[in-house]
């Protein structure tokens, strides 16, 4: 049994310790191995060959990467950074990889475009072709254009758009939705909707509109389903309006 | 002597606490007092020989130094322990030196051994050993270690490129900036 006085003790080192390297985790550090330049009418820095910028925890490397100024010209802090080029973005056990990315250190946003981006964290793997975003007040991540998802077991998903909630403390999916073209891959079915909707404490996809599962010889249509990542299995669920349930057995092929 | 959970503590929060108190003296103090140090120097090392010119560009030079040598034949001044002022649209730019030769009719430096040049309005500051470059153009090159400062960002490199009266400068090589 852990003694009060015990946790006071580890309070208080949490406390100190967090408050000792706060103060250096707050400056912005840029570092390079070709050159720093400074544009001062155009109001940036470069910073080229194996560039690194970090700040709050957050490290961003790239071939290349502009820190511009504020627009205001009494403000010379950095607002904004431009990641040009093999571009790697990690915070604690999550990592995120493009071509192009703006960090706005303002609102601590992250946005890749340009090009097949992806982003990872322990659980979860997300893939675009067209723009991928993070937002580190929010905890969300956002895709665009054909993104690709894996999770454990390798369950994959893929739809138009996703947007993903990760808790603050542990950066695990709690949630996330997907809109347009859905496809979600289990060892023993797949699942075609417009809509899904997916929630960690469940561990369920929900499927909304023009549902298709098939599995096991098996294909069923619906309005709604469920795709159960614990056990794999899917199946359609009955709405309000009554609308019919179809099924067709498609027998297995011959060898 | 048995340690107990208590005693641990302690010693830990201890290493903390001077973690702590290295972290604040040795990088926010270090920084502050280097820029207070070059951003106010009083630079009155130099006395002795004075000279004052103004060009067409409308930039007045003056510069004091504890010796000069005048090379007549190759039209070059050498300074010792110097301090330039240029003066121009109402800024001041500041050069201290050890030893500086000027050649070209005031129109090219080479300032050696501990340089420092610093304009309060630009909130500029640059140290390095030695640096070359031209007056007019208001452009400088180094390739020696260089330790920069421009408003809160301070930056190191291994040689500097300046150019434009400081509207392009380029910090070559390995280089570390430090934005608080």
């Amino acid at each position: 049994m852990i003694k009060l006085q015990n946790l006071f003790y580890l309070f208080i080192t949490v406390f100190v310790f967090e408050n000792t390297f706060a103060s250096e985790n707050n400056s912005l550090i840029v570092e390079a191995d070709t050159s720093i330049e400074y544009f001062e009418k155009e109001r940036y820095y470069l910073a080229s060959g194996n560039a690194l910028a970090s700040k709050n925890g957050v490290t961003l490397r790239a071939d290349k990467i502009k820190a511009f100024f504020d627009k205001n010209k009494d403000d010379n802090q950095i607002k904004v950074i431009f990641g040009l080029g093999n571009v790697k973005i990690s915070k604690n056990k999550i990592l995120a990889e493009g071509n192009h990315v703006v960090y706005d250190l303002y609102n601590e946003t992250i946005k890749f475009t340009n090009g097949n981006q992806f982003f990872k964290t322990e659980d979860i793997f997300i893939e675009s072709n067209k723009n991928l975003s993070y937002d580190n007040k929010t905890f969300t991540a956002k895709g665009k254009g054909n993104v690709k998802i894996i999770l454990k077991k390798n369950t994959k998903i893929f739809a138009d758009e996703v947007v993903a909630l990760f808790d603050r403390n542990d950066n695990l999916l709690q949630e996330a939705t997907g809109r347009g073209n859905i496809e979600i891959y289990t060892k023993s079915s797949k699942s075609f909707a417009q809509k899904a909707r997916y929630n960690r404490k469940s561990n369920i996809i929900f499927l909304e509109e023009n549902v298709r599962i098939f599995q096991d010889n098996l294909s069923i249509i619906g309005q709604s389903g469920l795709t159960n990542l614990s056990t794999g299995v899917s199946k359609i669920l009955g709405n309000k309006k009554k609308q019919r349930v179809k099924g067709k057995f498609i027998p297995s092929k011959k060898k | 002597m048995k340690f107990s959970l208590k005693n641990y503590f302690v010693l830990f929060i201890g290493i903390i606490i001077i973690l702590f108190l290295s972290n604040i003296l040795f990088s926010n103090k270090l920084i502050k007092s280097q820029t207070n140090e070059v951003l106010d120097e009083k630079l009155d090392k130099a006395s002795g020989i004075k000279i004052q010119r103004k060009n067409s560009q409308g930039e007045t030079m003056f510069v004091e130094a504890e010796q000069l040598n005048e090379d007549k034949k190759n039209k070059t001044f050498k300074l010792i322990n110097s301090k330039t002022n240029i003066k121009k649209n109402g800024e001041t730019t500041t050069i201290t030196s050890g030893k500086a030769i000027i050649s070209d009719n005031f129109k090219k430096f080479n300032f050696m051994k501990k340089v420092r040049i610093i304009n309060k309005s630009k909130k500029f500051m640059l140290k390095t050993k030695s640096i070359t470059g031209e007056f007019n153009k208001g452009s400088m090159f180094s390739k020696n270690d260089v330790y920069l400062i421009i408003n809160d960002k301070h930056i190191i490199g291994k040689g500097i490129q300046m150019h434009d009266h400081g509207e392009y400068i380029k910090i070559i090589g390995k280089a570390k900036m430090i934005s608080k």
